[in-house]
């Protein structure tokens, strides 16, 4: 028995070697990627007159806290703004995540007689829009929701690539075996639904989850599009908009009747934004992160 | 599953679909609802006071609440501003405004989406650089007759006097342009301190061989500075632009010479463009013109760190300070060549205007608020710079500044920056780093202005929007590369030339030329 | 009665024909349930604005509503294949996408599988973390960055990797060449994470006593990834390579666009349909040859993926995407 527990150990591992090899590249990799990510924080926090002089640097010369202090002017705009990209994430997300589930579900069923249908309707939205215009029309003229904290929050409600890769999962990782016998046992679909299958089925939610959160996060666009009261603007918006800003000026400048040059901030400013923007969601991703990492649970799997 | 299933299926949803369609998605969109005259308006916010205010030509008046789309960006106290503006405009015209501001990231977007979904509205900032023409084009504005003019905006019309028929499109006026400038000149904003340093004699400027001796001697003496600063459309070939004038207030192919008859030429196969090419590219070799020219998009950093000597921009009288006070350092202008005078057309009254939406509800009102607009001191002023004592304070009569403690960015409400976007420039108080003789020097400046042969044609691009995409994307392609001198001229340029003959430049030329032939044989011009 | 539903659906009958929809509906009643909200949410977001396609064959007028504008035929359509640019656009966009597909196949899965094998847990999960943090930053600051590193003047490369490599600067922004290279590399580094997450997640779902019972076998690490790991992953693929097939008309706006400065002189390698559309339309900003570009796409990104469904369909039905 003994022996038998440190052979499969040793043959369900890399060998140190490959374990070695794989440490560095992704040693080397991580650092590619943390670079730019470390310069656009240090460039939030470079004196402007020495970005002027030197351009972007790992190692500014001179440290300044400027652009925050310029950012935080008025603070109640941006901490509402997180208030506001907070609860619709929290909540988008959440009502995402059952609505995927409940049609992934009836869709991954092997024995479900319709399943390519509905997979088709499915994915059929990702292929064809209406686009803008009439989108925009239904939403603001007949379902009145413009304006309201709600048009951020059911346009993403449903993501055709995630519904389907739900499917997939639901189908392949969730033995029919153990529906059938649930059924057996005289369980109702609902029950084996949430009670079976959405346990068995944690780490593809936590993915999901993950793609949904930052899907919300980072969405600056349905605020442009749909949000007239600037106190409902949610956080990436606000700091993308002088971004935008920017590149709308500089494509038009040379014909528009006056010049609007005071209303640019500085490049510290808008990394500075930039970081706002996406600090706190970095902390979103180990929460999910658990979920979908093996962990210290390897061979104990299965009770 | 079996086909019949699936097409019973469809047929379900498409009757479903059919339905949904017809009964509501598209059903409001046509019809706005427009109310001629101004005795028959009725009010949508009748919940206000019922004090029936009388206009100019003593009809009554119902409370009406004005939509406006106005770009700014979002004020903190626009709250406060607005419940001002009503209380003056309920007075004078028995109306109060949403205002609905938007700075230029979504501006554009706003308006767009609100037009092209029948959103009911009143006014809003247009310019042909934003779309003006081609929604005319689409019937998103309304028509401002003669008799509304002289019904509720009187004032206005003689005010602006000829400059409105620049706005007009097929003989008809669908907005009205804001009260600045209306005339322009490209030329040259200068360092001063580098000016002054050199000895660099601006006044006699004439051709761009007359420049390169200056760009030379800072090149040597100061490095780290770049002689001819070039941007995107700011480069030494734009200085050609009084030269020509733009048919379609863009850059695609097809322009007028100036001062002269109506051939139109596709400028960029012009012997003096392509001669301003070759300097262009001499001076890029040599080091005068920015390495980054082609591509720059972002020339803050490097105008407020003052790293250039010469840099093109759009002149009227004072434009040299009114940038001096974004890029913090005394700059100085000239017109290129020194002698060039100021020129009209529609390009330059049609950069900033303000519209009637086709879908408002009272329309005369809406000519109305505009007239105050451009009239109203009291009005215009808290338009542009909020209350005062609370966000401006008066220096004298007509001078003022941020009150005490504010500046640009910590106000609650300011325009400052955006002005020339709305009303009446030559009624609003000069700041206190202005020049308070602004508004003469205007009137004077567009007194003299010499008018556009063409002044009051407007291109309709709609025969020709095929080609007009195709070509912009030519233009996009070659045009900043060449102009900037980042590329070889002998081996790009006949590319460029070749590449716009495929996308169909000549048709556009044919059709800019037909349209410009029937308009001069319509209204008599020769 | 449901234990009846239940054992009809054990005992998996073929469904006798004629036997309609709706009694599917009465057998499945739970499962169609579930699926209500989810169906209704699509008809009303998604289906019942694609009626506004008809766009595309209008000659729009705001005065006379979408409805009652004049119909043009496929006038709208022409501008995109007029000129000379219809074969660079075409080309460019589905070349990068074809190579976009495959390198987040390929480097997505290799990483994950990687990444599981690192011992070190602490390690595993920070490398994950690190490398999602790219696709935290918009495209815009990508654009950025990338300008920074690659601005002629003093941009990072120039200044300090090609002298150290001895070689020349060069002037990155008038050489299309080099951004069949660049274009890849950024996309790899911003979006991988993205493929990295999903591929672990289907790792975990990977039943361990497989693996044991091989380990048991003597099969070696690289033979149970072989014969377990990549076969279990393979619906996963399958399923993600074909959605992405589905859009493999439409470019990447940010990349292309902003990413690249809008280059002119790039435009042989970096134009694509999306940014030729946005450029062409920039001035009129006519919403009727916006309509025809989107379902131009559409269009062939059905009919490239109806195909690739059938194909899968023949290989292994249980597969298919639809």
């Amino acid at each position: 028995m003994r022996n038998a527990y440190q052979n499969k150990v040793s043959l369900n591992e890399s060998s140190k070697m490959s374990n070695a090899i794989i440490n560095t590249f992704f040693s080397i990799y991580s650092v590619i990627c943390l670079i730019p990510i470390i310069l656009v924080v240090m460039i939030s926090f470079t004196d402007e007159k020495a970005l002027e002089q030197f351009g972007y640097s790992l190692f500014p010369k001179e440290l300044s806290v400027s652009a925050y202090k310029f950012i935080f002017q008025d603070p109640s705009q941006i901490i509402r703004a997180y208030g506001i990209t907070i609860f619709v994430t929290i909540a988008g997300t959440i009502l995402s995540l059952i609505m995927t589930a409940m049609y992934a579900y009836p869709i991954s069923r092997k024995d479900f007689k319709y399943k390519n249908f509905f997979s088709f309707y499915v994915y059929f939205t990702m292929l064809f829009s209406g686009g803008l215009v009439p989108w925009y029309i239904l939403y603001s003229r007949y379902l009145h929701l413009k304006d309201t904290i709600w048009v951020l929050i059911i346009p993403y409600l449903i993501n055709a690539f995630n519904l389907l890769v739900m499917r997939t999962y639901f189908s392949n990782n969730i033995p029919s075996s153990i529906i059938e016998s649930a059924k057996i046992d005289g369980a109702s679909e609902i029950r084996i639904f949430v009670q079976i299958v959405i346990p068995l089925a944690k780490p593809v939610f936590a993915t999901i989850g993950l793609f949904s959160t930052l899907t919300y996060w980072n969405d600056w666009w349905l605020s442009l599009i749909f949000i007239v009261d600037d106190k409902k603007v949610n956080l990436q918006y606000l700091m993308n908009r002088i971004l935008r800003t920017i590149q709308y000026i500089s494509q038009n400048k040379s014909q528009m009747g006056g010049s609007v040059m005071d209303t640019i901030p500085t490049e510290s400013v808008r990394m500075a934004m930039c970081v706002i923007g996406m600090g706190p969601i970095l902390f979103a991703y180990p929460f999910f992160q658990k979920y979908f990492i093996k962990g210290l649970t390897v061979g104990a799997v299965k009770g | 599953m079996s086909k019949r299933l699936t097409g019973k299926i469809a047929k379900a949803l498409y009757a479903v679909l059919a339905m949904a369609l017809t009964l509501s998605l598209f059903a409001g969109c046509g019809s706005g609802n427009s109310k001629e005259g101004a005795s028959t308006v009725t009010s949508t916010s009748g919940d206000s006071s019922n004090a029936a205010a009388e206009n100019s030509s003593g009809l009554k008046l119902e409370p009406y609440e004005i939509k406006a789309y106005i770009p700014n960006s979002p004020q903190n106290d626009l709250e406060l501003v607005t419940a001002e503006i009503n209380k003056q405009l309920q007075q004078k015209i028995n109306a109060t405004i949403k205002i609905n501001m938007y700075g230029f990231d979504s501006y554009q977007d706003k308006v767009n989406l609100a037009i092209a979904s029948g959103e009911p509205f009143d006014v809003c900032f247009s310019a042909n650089w934003m779309q003006y023409s081609q929604n005319v084009a689409k019937n998103a504005f309304t028509e401002i007759t003669d008799e509304m003019l002289d019904r509720d905006a009187p004032q206005t019309k003689a005010n602006v006097g000829r400059f409105l028929d620049s706005c007009k499109v097929d003989g008809k006026l669908f907005a009205i342009p804001t009260e600045k400038e209306f005339a322009a000149y490209y030329g040259l904003v200068a360092k001063k301190e580098l000016v002054d340093k050199y000895n660099l004699d601006l006044t006699k400027l004439k051709t761009l061989a007359d420049i390169e001796p200056m760009l030379k001697t800072v090149k040597e003496g100061e490095p780290g500075i770049y002689p001819f600063y070039v941007y995107k459309n700011g480069t030494p070939v734009g200085l050609l632009l009084n030269t020509f004038e733009m048919v379609d207030g863009s850059n695609l192919p097809g322009v007028l010479r100036r001062n002269t008859d109506f051939k139109v030429y596709n400028q960029y196969e012009e012997p003096e463009y392509k001669e301003a090419l070759k300097i262009a590219r001499d001076w890029f070799q040599k080091g005068y013109i920015n390495k980054n020219a082609a591509t720059i998009t972002d020339t803050s950093p490097d105008e407020k760190g003052g790293k250039f000597l010469f840099e093109l921009q759009v002149l009227k009288p004072g434009k040299d300070n009114e940038l001096a006070q974004s890029y913090g350092y005394p700059l100085t202008q000239t017109a290129f060549p020194a002698d060039v005078k100021p020129y009209t057309s529609c390009n330059e009254v049609q950069n900033s205007m303000m519209a009637i939406s086709r879908t408002s509800e009272d329309k005369d009102r809406a000519l109305m608020f505009i007239e105050l607009l451009h009239n109203d001191k009291e009005l215009m002023n808290t338009f542009a710079f909020g209350i005062e004592n609370k966000h401006y304070v008066k220096k004298s009569e007509n001078v003022v500044d941020f009150a005490p403690g504010l500046n640009a960015t910590s106000t609650g409400y300011s325009m400052v920056g955006m002005q020339w976007t709305l009303g009446n420039q030559l009624i609003e108080y000069t700041w206190t780093n202005e020049d308070p003789d602004k508004a003469q020097k205007l009137k004077d400046f567009n007194k003299d202005a010499v008018e556009s042969k063409i002044s009051g044609f407007s291109f309709n691009s709609e025969p020709v929007k095929t080609e007009q995409a195709a070509i912009s994307n030519v233009v996009k392609q070659y045009v900043q590369s060449l102009e900037s001198g980042s590329v070889d001229i002998d081996s790009v340029y006949p590319k460029f030339i070749s590449a716009l003959k495929a996308a169909g430049v000549d048709k556009l030329i044919a059709e800019k030329q037909k349209q410009i032939d029937e308009w001069a044989a319509a209204n008599g011009k020769k | 009665m449901q234990n009846t539903v239940a054992a009809s659906a054990i005992a998996s009958k073929p469904e006798k024909k004629g036997r309609g929809f709706l009694h599917e509906v009465n057998k499945n009643k739970s499962l169609f349930l579930l699926m209500l909200p989810t169906f209704l949410f699509l008809l009303i977001n998604n289906y019942i604005p694609m009626l506004g396609t008809i766009i595309a064959f209008k000659d729009l007028d705001y005065a006379k509503g979408i409805l009652k504008s004049d119909w043009i035929g496929f006038k709208n359509f022409e501008f995109l294949f007029k000129s000379d640019a219809a074969f660079r656009i075409t080309r460019n966009t589905l070349g990068y996408n074809a190579l976009f597909i495959f390198l987040g196949l390929v480097i997505g899965v290799t990483f994950a599988i990687a990444l599981n094998e690192v011992k070190q847990k602490f390690l595993s999960k920070t490398y994950q973390t690190i490398v999602f943090l790219p696709y935290f930053l918009s495209m815009i600051v990508v654009a950025y960055l990338v300008y920074a590193m690659l601005k002629p003047e003093n941009g990072f490369v120039n200044k300090f990797v090609l002298p150290a490599l001895g070689v020349e600067a060069m002037d990155w922004y008038s050489s299309p060449n080099a951004w069949i290279i660049i274009l890849p590399v950024v996309w790899v580094w911003k979006y991988i994470g993205y493929g990295v997450v999903l591929y672990l997640a289907g790792l975990t779902g990977i039943d361990e006593e497989l693996y044991e019972a091989a380990a048991i076998d003597g099969a070696k690490r690289w033979q149970q990834i072989k014969s377990i790991t990549i076969p279990l992953l393979t619906p996963l693929m399958i399923i993600t390579t074909l959605i992405s097939i589905g859009s493999i008309f439409r470019a990447d706006f940010g990349l292309f666009y902003q990413v690249t400065q809008d280059a002119g002189m790039l435009y042989q390698t970096t134009d694509v349909i999306d940014t030729y559309v946005y450029r062409g339309l920039l001035i009129s900003n006519d919403i009727g040859m916006a309509s025809a570009a989107g379902l131009y796409q559409s269009l062939i990104g059905f009919i490239i993926v109806s195909l690739a469904n059938w194909v899968v369909g023949k290989i292994s039905p249980e597969n298919k995407l639809y």
